[in-house]
């Protein structure tokens, strides 16, 4: 066979052909013992003709062919009807496809050109216009927030950050933050600008999945549009510390004060004198603290020390410590003078350099002034800053296997609590706490690829786990196939197709408490914002595709039946015409 | 042409019509609006307006103009119409020639002059009066003047109408018996001289010790209803078809009413608060004296101020408390007087002005003493009375003796008394007296050196008295000490107490009166059934104002002293200038120990263990193990849960569940802690709350307006370190491996 030529229903080539050849040797075999033998010949060659265009009927024949079906425009939302006007001027023929009334893209392949107007192609349906020649003609100017930024899982207590950019027509309209309930929260007002960056936070109070919501306002207070802005927040978790200490020290008893009043779990040991130590157990459980192994540090998250304490350690607890922050991921906290840090053998990490201020305040806290050593650490590689102020690190840690040892050059913090900053003495210990403490384990993260998940459409996520063949169910226990990435095993990914709006879960069969949730938004809500995002995806999809002439594609055209039944017709009135002669 | 003129005249008839219509109106539409705003009864002020309207018409009577008094009108007020234009209603084929031509020439004129004449009317006059019946009606209403017209004052106005809503709906199946007067009394405390009031207003403003009575009536058969208050349930009194029951007011809170009616079925009615108002302490201004006074001895040492007293329900009573001051130093002695104002003190009246002078010589001061005196007033709340006092005034008579610098410049008190100080004196005076021998006479020399002997005794003798000894037995027993006790100045105990009399701790009673008999009661009942029957003093020596190794260093003193003086009088005051000056490093040494003493009040150190200390034996310390709770929870827990729940109710449209109820209710009594210091902030969500636990259809907004109170409710949360989590996969291990290597 031609490669031109092609049978679409293959299958049926062995079934037709003795079909076809039966028939003939029946009706030839008729014609030869028939009588009246006259018009012999043309008898056969219409049987043949009438017999082989049955027989092409169901084979479906087609043939290669160049396809080339026009220019095609696809209108999108907020498309530019000058565009598609002045396209229609300069093309005849001109296809147009309206792309929201859900019309198929699948056909454009092989169309000479294509137009994309207004706002773009939904990105998962970019696919289906790949290897064509296709021209994107971005549509009106967007009016509304086009880029947002916010942390979706949040903690209590912590600061909600709402960072975006806002486009903006009209003259002094504003965003208002809303919580549930609907109490404006923070709001921006806006001038004239085209584009302007904002910022709304709130502290978060209460734990929970909610739906906060961002109201465009115009300058009379009346409601534009409002969104919806999901965020969960996650109880707080405290980390497990442990004090150890040479002697008592007023940043110690404050610290431990502090920590102790919020109601964490603190255990602190501290030295009275040669051998004898005073222990103390704050919310937590007593337990035989007199010399450090790996199954009483395992208790803990952090570990606060003096360099003295340090010293004072036998071998065997060094070692323990050593493997614990290594293996399990605990922290280590060392306080005390600078100068004794150099010594501590394995745990000597920092390198410092002397500087001459003594005072320092920090982006965060301007308003307040900290004393320090008259030191800063060196930076270097693998040391991770919390602390700094010009390029000078004052608090500071370096990992160590899965832990972090850390130290800081700040002393007397305890100061700042009674001058009355509680504020900013929280927040220097609950940065340096919460950087160096054990991170929690996690058996599964889920992430989602797509911000703003909307009903029907497509909502990938990605997993990361370390269970071996970890299975998805949705809420209504439908079991989502998931692809797992090529080169790292332990990432997966998944799409499913949201059937209702609001909070929707996923959970993993293996690990009950391994779940995650997300926000179905209203198919109207985000409208500019997801505008954009279509665009400027359209835009780098268009930009990177097809410059230049593209290969006219070939495919293969069935003929059309009509000429076989024509054939058939024409030789069965032959047939039925020749003894009537 | 006639037509012109008949028109011209029907519309002006019209438009005078309408100006009286207009007029009558206004009247009674304003008289209506006036008898609104002091009845605030739309029934009544309907009436009004018809009655007013019926009279204003009568009055008016708009219909009575008909065309001959139009035309009449218009003819009087103007002169070019020549009276005639009754001519221009005349059908012109009745008219002679004339006639017809005079009808012509005045339907021109009137034309011209129609626009001239205004109809006769008095709506400026209706104008001005509607406005100004509108402004008294609604000045009357603003300064609530209306009040006294209220016809409805005790029915229930809409507003303050109770309303029950039924807890379970679906029980809810015969008629629901409605309330048909409720009824508050405050029954003020009788010393507040208030009048009893009653309102139908069910949230209650009143002075603690008030007495509330609540009176309930319904227009059907309840079965029984109750008074809960914060968590409390309290039942009426049922007396035919009204409840009623009273409670005395002391903290402010908040109550709702709840009734079961005949079939079973509970209301509840909505939250009302209770604010407690306190009776204020009064108030004391003193006019015209300052806090610090001093006289010259020779000055008219008086006193005269004046004082105002103010009190929000009356001052019961006012009086100055003074206190004088006698001496210095040990000898302080102070007397206490309640002095009484010139003015007499009425009792219960709101405000006193009263006026005092005090003559310091009538209270018996000298120069020297001190007076401080305050003013006291107590007003008259029951059962205890609110007492202020005023600022403490000072009043010195200046000392003609100039006392020089004290002992203890960094003490405010000169702790001690003066005679401590002359053994110094002595010594420059006997150090003075070694100089000059030789130069001068022995016998000069020898009456000097006799002279500071004496001296020295005499301060020996003070000191003597000091320690409790008795003047002349001191000299005598003293001269008997320095025989045996020469050799052991270390010796603590004494060897006088043998000796001393029984009865010479007088003294003491003025020094250190309490102290002293309490440590006498406490010996009594140590030393034995004996002890009541026996006149006993005590030991002296252990009832001086000092503590045993003071003492006994003091009585190691006055020993020296007397070899001091021994020497003196001797003639020998070289060999008396070691003895004096071991005797002034003792009373240095008991000065500094006094010091200690006044500066140990605050902080008793343990004594050391000299033979302990720096030995590094561990022996008895041990470790020290502490545990420590913070019990107390989250004290906004279940209204955290509760935010959470509604979030979830809020979505779903489902119905609150029995949990639900109960997670409402501990919240309430979370948020009712917070409202109680803030009612009008929160009252409002605490109703709603109750109403989300109480009732079975819970409306979307409801749900809302509740999570939004409890939201605003929570504090700002206090930064605190938390535990982050985060996946640890195979890639960060051997990333961080891959680090580790390249270090």
């Amino acid at each position: 066979m031609n490669d031109n030529l092609t049978f679409l229903n293959a299958a049926w080539v062995w079934p037709a052909l003795i079909f076809w050849l039966i028939s003939i040797l029946v009706f030839i075999w008729k014609e030869w013992t028939s009588p009246r033998n006259k018009g012999f010949i043309v008898k056969v060659v219409l049987i043949f003709f009438s017999v082989s265009s049955l027989a092409l009927l169901a084979l479906k024949p087609a043939i290669l062919k160049e396809v080339n079906e026009g220019r095609v425009v696809i209108t999108t939302d907020n498309f530019k009807q000058t565009q598609l006007d002045s396209l229609k001027k300069t093309y005849r023929n001109l296809k147009v496809i309206d792309y929201n009334n859900d019309e198929s893209l699948l056909g454009l392949v092989n169309s000479e050109e294509i137009f994309v107007l207004g706002s773009g192609i939904a990105s998962y349906d970019l696919w289906s216009l790949e290897n064509t020649t296709a021209t994107y003609l971005s549509g009106h100017e967007l009016s509304g927030i086009i880029k947002l930024n916010y942390k979706q899982e949040n903690k209590v207590g912590n600061q909600l950050d709402v960072k975006g950019i806002f486009a903006n027509r009209r003259f002094k309209n504003r965003l208002v933050l809303q919580d549930a309930a609907g109490t404006a929260l923070d709001s921006a007002v806006f001038g004239s600008k085209e584009k302007e960056g904002f910022q709304l936070s709130t502290t978060l109070k209460v734990s929970g999945n909610y739906v906060f919501s961002i109201i465009e306002k115009d300058s009379l207070g009346e409601v534009l549009n409002r969104n919806a802005l999901p965020v969960k927040i996650q109880k707080r978790k405290a980390p497990r510390i442990l004090i150890l200490n040479t002697y008592p020290t007023f940043e110690i008893k404050y610290l431990k004060n502090f920590l102790a009043d919020l109601g964490h779990e603190v255990t602190v040991k501290n030295r009275i004198t040669t051998g004898r130590y005073k222990f103390e157990f704050f919310n937590a459980e007593q337990m035989n603290l007199r010399s450090l192994n790996s199954s009483n540090l395992g208790g803990f998250d952090l570990v606060i020390l003096d360099s003295g304490f340090l010293k004072t350690l036998s071998n065997s607890e060094r070692n323990a410590l050593q493997k614990s922050i290594k293996a399990t991921g605990l922290g280590l906290f060392i306080l005390g003078e600078a100068k004794a840090l150099n010594n501590l053998g394995d745990f000597s990490v920092f390198t410092l350099q002397p500087v001459s201020t003594l005072e320092v305040g920090f982006d965060e806290l301007k308003t307040v002034r900290l004393t320090t050593q008259p030191f800063r650490l060196k930076q270097e590689f693998g040391l991770e800053e919390i602390h700094t102020l010009n390029a000078s690190i004052f608090s500071a840690y370096k990992r160590s296997g899965q832990g972090r040892i850390g130290t800081t050059m700040l002393q007397n913090t305890w100061q700042l609590l009674l001058d009355g900053k509680q504020e900013a003495y929280q927040q220097i210990w609950s940065d340096i706490i919460e950087q160096l403490s054990k991170r929690e384990f996690l058996l599964a993260s889920f992430s989602s690829v797509d911000k703003f998940v909307l009903k029907d459409e497509p909502f990938t996520f990605q997993l990361r786990t370390s269970k071996e063949n970890p299975i998805i169910l949705d809420q209504y226990d439908h079991l989502i196939p998931l692809k797992q990435d090529l080169n790292v095993s332990e990432t997966w990914s998944g799409v499913t197709y949201p059937l209702s709006l609001g909070w929707q879960r996923l959970n993993m069969e293996q690990d009950s408490t391994s779940s995650f949730e997300y926000y179905v938004h209203q198919s109207d809500s985000w409208k500019s914002l997801r505008h954009y995002q279509t665009q400027q995806a359209n835009m780098k999809f268009f930009q990177e595709k097809f410059r230049g002439s593209k290969d006219i594609d070939q495919t293969y055209v069935a003929i059309h039946p009509f000429w076989f039944f024509g054939i058939f017709i024409f030789s069965m009135t032959g047939l039925w015409l020749l003894p009537k002669l | 042409m006639k037509q012109t003129g008949k028109s011209i005249l029907i519309r002006f008839q019209k438009q005078w019509q309408i100006w009286l219509w207009l007029e009558v109106f206004l009247y009674a539409f304003s008289s209506a609006i006036l008898v609104w705003f002091l009845t605030q009864n739309w029934f009544l002020s309907l009436i009004s307006f018809a009655l007013i309207f019926v009279m204003a018409l009568l009055f008016k009577k708009p219909w009575e103009i008909d065309l001959e008094k139009t035309s009449n009108y218009i003819d009087a007020s103007s002169n070019k119409l020549e009276y005639s234009s009754w001519l221009l209603l005349q059908e012109p084929t009745e008219l002679s020639g004339l006639a017809k031509l005079q009808q012509q020439k005045i339907s021109n004129a009137l034309e011209a002059e129609i626009k001239r004449i205004k109809p006769e009317h008095h709506l400026k006059t209706a104008i001005i009066t509607s406005v100004l019946l509108v402004v008294i009606g609604y000045l009357g209403f603003y300064t609530g003047i209306s009040e006294i017209f209220n016809f409805n004052r005790n029915a229930i106005s809409e507003e303050e109408n109770m309303s029950f809503e039924p807890i379970d709906f679906l029980a809810v199946k015969q008629q629901v018996p409605v309330l048909k007067n409720q009824l508050v009394t405050i029954n003020h405390p009788s010393y507040t001289g208030l009048t009893t009031t009653s309102t139908s207003k069910m949230n209650i403003k009143a002075l603690e010790g008030s007495r509330v009575t609540w009176n309930l009536q319904f227009d059907a058969s309840v079965d029984s209803v109750s008074l809960e208050s914060m968590g409390k349930h309290r039942k009426m009194m049922k007396t035919n078809l009204s409840f009623s029951g009273s409670t005395t007011l002391n903290n402010s809170g908040f109550y709702n009413f709840k009734f079961t009616d005949t079939s079973g079925a509970t209301y509840s009615s909505d939250l009302f608060t209770i604010e407690v108002i306190k009776d204020k302490t009064p108030v004391i201004r003193l006019d015209n004296l300052k806090q610090f006074t001093s006289f010259e001895y020779t000055d008219n040492k008086v006193l005269n101020f004046g004082a105002l007293i103010i009190d929000d329900f009356g001052v019961a009573n006012a009086h100055i408390i003074a206190t004088v001051s006698k001496g210095t130093g040990e000898s302080v002695k102070f007397r206490e007087e309640q002095l009484e104002f010139d003015t007499p003190v009425s009792s219960g009246k709101k405000q006193l002005n009263l006026s005092k002078t005090i003559d310091l010589d009538q209270m018996n001061m000298e120069p020297g003493d001190e007076l401080y005196f305050y003013i006291e007033a107590k007003d008259l709340k029951q059962p205890k009375e609110n007492t202020a006092r005023s600022e403490t005034y000072f009043a010195v008579i200046k000392d003609t003796i100039n006392y020089g610098p004290g002992v203890e410049g960094g003490l405010g008190v000169d702790l001690m008394p003066d005679y401590f100080r002359s053994q110094r004196q002595l010594i420059i005076d006997t150090e003075k007296l070694i100089a000059q021998s030789g130069k001068i006479s022995k016998e000069e020399f020898n009456s000097t050196s006799n002279d500071l002997g004496f001296d020295q005794k005499s301060l020996r003798l003070k000191y003597g008295q000091f320690m409790g000894d008795e003047a002349e037995g001191a000299i005598a027993n003293g001269g008997e000490i320095i025989e045996d006790n020469d050799h052991d100045h270390d010796q603590e105990e004494d060897p006088l107490t043998e000796y001393s009399h029984a009865h010479d701790s007088d003294n003491e009673h003025n020094l250190v009166a309490d102290s002293h008999d309490h440590d006498q009661d406490e010996n009594k009942e140590e030393e034995g059934p004996l002890a009541d029957y026996l006149h006993d003093h005590g030991d002296p020596e252990s009832s001086s104002l000092f503590t045993d190794s003071l003492k006994s260093k003091l009585r190691q003193a006055l020993n020296i002293m007397w070899d001091a003086e021994l020497h003196l009088r001797l003639y020998k005051p070289e060999k008396s200038l070691p003895y004096q000056y071991e005797a002034l490093e003792l009373i240095q040494e008991i000065k500094n120990s006094a010091r200690i003493y006044v500066h140990r009040i605050g902080f008793d150190p343990p004594p050391i263990k000299e033979n302990a200390r720096l030995s590094g034996d561990l022996k008895d310390i041990d470790n020290f193990n502490k545990k420590e709770e913070r019990d107390d929870l989250d004290q906004y827990l279940s209204i955290k849960q509760t935010i959470l729940r509604l979030e979830e109710l809020k979505i779903s449209d489902s119905k609150p569940k029995d949990t639900d109820r109960k997670l409402f209710k501990k919240a309430g009594n979370e948020l009712a802690k917070k409202a109680i210091a803030e009612p009008g902030r929160f009252l409002k969500t605490l109703q709603q709350l109750k109403q989300l636990g109480e009732r079975q259809q819970i409306s979307q907004e409801l749900i809302i307006e509740v999570q939004k109170g409890l939201l605003k409710a929570l504090p700002k949360i206090a930064l605190e370190p938390q535990r982050q989590g985060s996946f640890g996969g195979k890639l960060n291990e051997l990333v961080l491996k891959e680090l580790e290597l390249n270090e």
